[in-house]
């Protein structure tokens, strides 16, 4: 396969509270805070990482999880490369609305590759690994748990996602 | 339902826009067209997802999801009041440097002035760029001077009928003709908007114009109806406003000769372009009277070209 340099768009979607942005906080700047505060509008943060010899620009999109309205929401999918689809394993409904998140996604940008992540692993679960697993299957999405808290999982995710990524635009 | 098209720009485009027009038209007029500017983005927002709210005390439900998801600022209603709302904004993107929050504050009177159908300005009485804490708007009802009260006189004969439609230039030294075919359709039920540069008030009594509003050409601002002469924008967009919430109106636009000393020819020629296009898809009828002793044969000729001679 060529080296090169890529400059790749990654969004992360899910309900609000679920952790994207303490996900992207806890990669991009390896930090965690407790505090919860709504985001508004989207928020890119870029991450450089190295895969089997190419160098790619992650470009992560934050997107804000409570949802109004489909066009204008939609309109920060495009152009994306792939998505997190993140849900909080203390709160099950989280898990039951990916379907929706996916489904707008993969509405605009057709079947780009797709990691779920089941956040909060540290605190109390709600639903299982299997139930998560099995869900994951039925949609043709690899499914990892995390904790943006502990950082578990939370690197590998973004390498899973970094080769998944670079196989697709290769 | 056909998809609505977005497009998403750093939050920093703003600033960029701002210093460009800082640069062409001086800070207090790029102020007041980033506000204009929000206004219009906020009222195409509602009117693209059809959205409206009878009442200011329901609209919370609606515009804190739509404004958090615009990424200008959080935001948080603090008080609802009929005819008034106080609104906190946090982390605003333009409130930087001593700027305050001018497209922040015109998108929200958009947002607010669509969803209920009536006309809300936005002042900023604090704005975190000077010190405070967080920026505070103060939204509130303005009475829409440019809203028109007809009335049918049955007991007489209307005297002109124009085609709709149409743009008309009236070449004559004093506009009494065009006053004259302006009060008739008055008098016989047309929604009228009378543009002059002479004092509305005195203009009012001379033709008994009653039920008809007005924009007063001039450099004072402290009428509500007051217009810089020297801001075409704002007057086209008022006129617009009024053209197409009034279809089949008619607008006197008496006064050429003053706009054309404060913004050269051209620049009047465009702003009658655009307006006579607005009339003619509105079937409205705009007349413009000038004196032609006051303009060079060439500039007449081109507005013999774009307007129909009466």
């Amino acid at each position: 396969m060529p080296e090169g340099k890529y400059i790749i768009k990654l969004c992360l979607l899910g309900d609000g509270a679920v952790g994207k942005t303490s996900l992207v906080r806890r990669y991009v700047f390896d930090v965690f805070d407790d505090k919860y505060l709504v985001s508004f509008g989207t928020k890119v943060s870029k991450k450089t990482m190295s895969i089997e010899g190419s160098e790619i620009d992650l470009m992560i999109w934050d997107i804000l999880g409570q949802k109004s309205h489909a066009a204008l929401h939609e309109a920060y999918y495009r152009g994306a490369a792939g998505a997190f689809a993140v849900c909080d394993y203390t709160r099950p409904d989280t898990l039951k609305n990916l379907k929706s998140w996916l489904g707008s996604f993969r509405s605009i940008v057709g079947e780009m590759p797709v990691i779920i992540l089941g956040n909060k692993s540290d605190l109390e679960k709600r639903f299982t690994f299997q139930e998560l697993e099995a869900y994951g299957q039925s949609v043709g999405c690899l499914v990892l748990e995390t904790s943006a808290k502990t950082g578990q999982n939370v690197e590998l995710a973004f390498e899973q996602m970094g080769k998944k990524l670079l196989e697709a635009v290769r | 339902m056909r998809p609505l098209p977005f497009f998403v720009m750093p939050g920093i485009a703003l600033a960029h826009l701002r210093e460009e027009l800082e640069i062409v038209e001086g800070d207090q007029r790029a102020r007041l067209m980033l506000y204009r500017y929000g206004q219009r983005c906020g009222r195409a927002l509602v009117e693209s997802f059809g959205l409206s709210s009878s009442s200011l005390s329901e609209i919370r439900s609606i515009i804190e999801p739509i404004w958090m998801e615009a990424g200008l600022s959080r935001i948080k209603i603090d008080s609802l009041e009929e005819g008034e709302m106080v609104v906190n904004l946090e982390e605003s993107v333009e409130s930087k440097e001593g700027k305050t929050c001018d497209f922040g504050r015109g998108y929200l009177s958009g947002i607010v002035s669509q969803l209920l159908g009536k006309r809300y300005e936005v002042d900023e009485v604090e704005c975190s760029s000077q010190g405070y804490m967080t920026c505070v708007m103060q939204v509130y009802e303005v009475v829409d001077s440019l809203r028109p009260v007809t009335h049918d006189d049955q007991e007489t004969i209307r005297k002109y009928n124009l085609g709709s439609g149409y743009s008309y230039i009236i070449k004559e030294e004093v506009p009494d003709q065009a006053y004259d075919i302006f009060v008739d359709a008055a008098k016989h039920g047309t929604p009228c908007l009378c543009v002059t540069r002479e004092y509305p008030e005195k203009v009012k009594d001379r033709w008994e114009l009653k039920g008809v509003p007005f924009l007063w050409l001039s450099m004072d601002q402290e009428k509500p109806y007051s217009r810089d002469p020297a801001n075409v924008a704002l007057l086209y967009s008022d006129i617009k406003t009024f053209v197409t919430e009034n279809k089949g109106c008619m607008v006197l636009l008496s006064g050429l000769e003053y706009l054309i000393s404060q913004n050269g020819f051209q620049k009047v020629l465009k702003l009658l372009q655009h307006i006579n296009d607005r009339i003619a898809v509105t079937d409205s009828v705009l007349i413009a009277p000038i004196s032609p002793l006051t303009l060079p044969e060439g500039d007449l000729k081109m507005l013999e070209k774009e307007l129909r001679s009466f």
